[in-house]
């Protein structure tokens, strides 16, 4: 896909429209994934990934073409999850989010549930704990994690997501994981 | 290397992202420190535990809910931000020569409709000899059917007279 091309062109055109489509369809679930584990709210999630389409489409021609398309949407999306936040003044709290989580795993496709359901269920259990322990983070400190850990990002990438400079990401992952570390001890240091 | 330095370092290393000779130094603090290798295995795990973290997806409704609203951002594209400018604008000029073409349409229309000027009013002979002229030639033939440039004709007349009498 020729992105240049797409961002000159007219924003009502089949073209621009088509090519848009196959952006949404190779970053909607990372963008959904990343706004849901922020969150921990899967159906503000969903709307809040349609916002981030949205406003993606909307400004297609302000898009500065020396950024990746993927760390212009996490921006997008950090925006928007910080946004929100300050909107309701306070980050989700954790009595919310244990509630919710149970739900949220149960969605989630398990690898080998009906071959081994007693490893399934273990596995299960261990993703809500480090879900959880996610979610205790605060939200600058989680979305660093997220980005650079579970996206794949790089600590560049990432400082360009959030808007900060690279050594700010560096300081929030070495903080992030440091208290994923103890909270996740048990795991981490039993595991063989 | 002391031991709090290759703990700082550690993240670095796990992700791949020291220079040669730091994540030399790194690895010699480690074979020779069991503390600090069992903290970066236990960091590498879990990099691994939270990489390995399932993922949703979206399902066919989101695709359906965002198809309509870009449509309806297509019909309406000023409401969402866009400004109907832009979306006008001949896409193969610049700004300012696309510009150009409504700002001439709009000289031309003000030429022609004179919104200053009052209903009736003519020019002063003295400010529009041409104009007069023809008027007044109108005249003489008898081809001067409208009552308004009767009047004109009048008022030329007199203004002529008067300037005759001035001279």
């Amino acid at each position: 896909m020729n992105l240049t091309n797409v961002l000159r062109a007219d924003p009502c055109s089949g073209e621009t429209t088509r090519a848009f489509d196959e952006i949404v369809q190779e970053h909607k679930n990372r963008i959904y994934n990343y706004i849901c584990r922020m969150t921990h709210d899967s159906p503000e999630a969903e709307d809040l990934t349609q916002e981030v389409f949205i406003k993606a489409y909307v400004s297609l021609r302000s898009f500065r073409h020396d950024a990746a398309i993927d760390t212009w949407l996490y921006r997008i999306a950090t925006n928007l999850v910080i946004d929100r936040f300050r909107r309701r003044k306070r980050v989700p709290q954790h009595r919310e989010m244990l509630e919710e989580e149970g739900d949220a795993l149960a969605d989630y496709p398990a690898t080998d549930r009906e071959s081994n359901p007693a490893a399934s269920a273990e596995l299960t259990e261990l993703q809500a704990h480090v879900q959880r322990a996610i979610a205790s983070l605060p939200p600058k400190l989680r979305s660093a994690v997220l980005l650079h850990d579970l996206e794949g990002l790089s600590q560049e990438e990432v400082a360009a997501a959030v808007g900060c400079p690279v050594g700010t990401v560096k300081s929030r992952l070495f903080n992030a994981r440091a208290l994923l570390r103890r909270k996740l001890a048990h795991y981490v240091e039993s595991e063989p | 290397m002391t031991c709090d330095r290759a703990r700082t370092s550690l993240p670095e290393y796990i992700d791949g992202g020291l220079t040669p000779a730091a994540r030399f130094a790194v690895e010699a603090h480690l074979s020779g420190c069991e503390l600090c290798r069992a903290e970066c295995e236990a960091q590498r795990r879990l990099a691994r535990l939270l990489a390995s973290m399932p993922r949703r997806q979206l399902g066919a409704e989101f695709d359906a809910a965002l198809s309509a609203r870009i449509r309806e951002l297509k019909a309406a594209p000023e409401r969402a931000g866009t400004k109907l400018w832009t979306r006008l604008r001949l896409p193969m000029l610049p700004a300012w020569q696309a510009l150009a073409v409504p700002v001439a349409v709009a000289a031309l229309c003000l030429t022609l409709w004179r919104p200053w000027a009052q209903p009736g009013q003519t020019p002063r002979p003295s400010d529009h000899q041409a104009y007069t002229g023809r008027i007044m030639a109108a005249y003489d033939t008898g081809s001067v059917t409208d009552l308004a440039e009767s009047e004109a004709v009048d008022e030329a007349l007199r203004a002529s007279s008067v300037e005759r009498l001035i001279e």
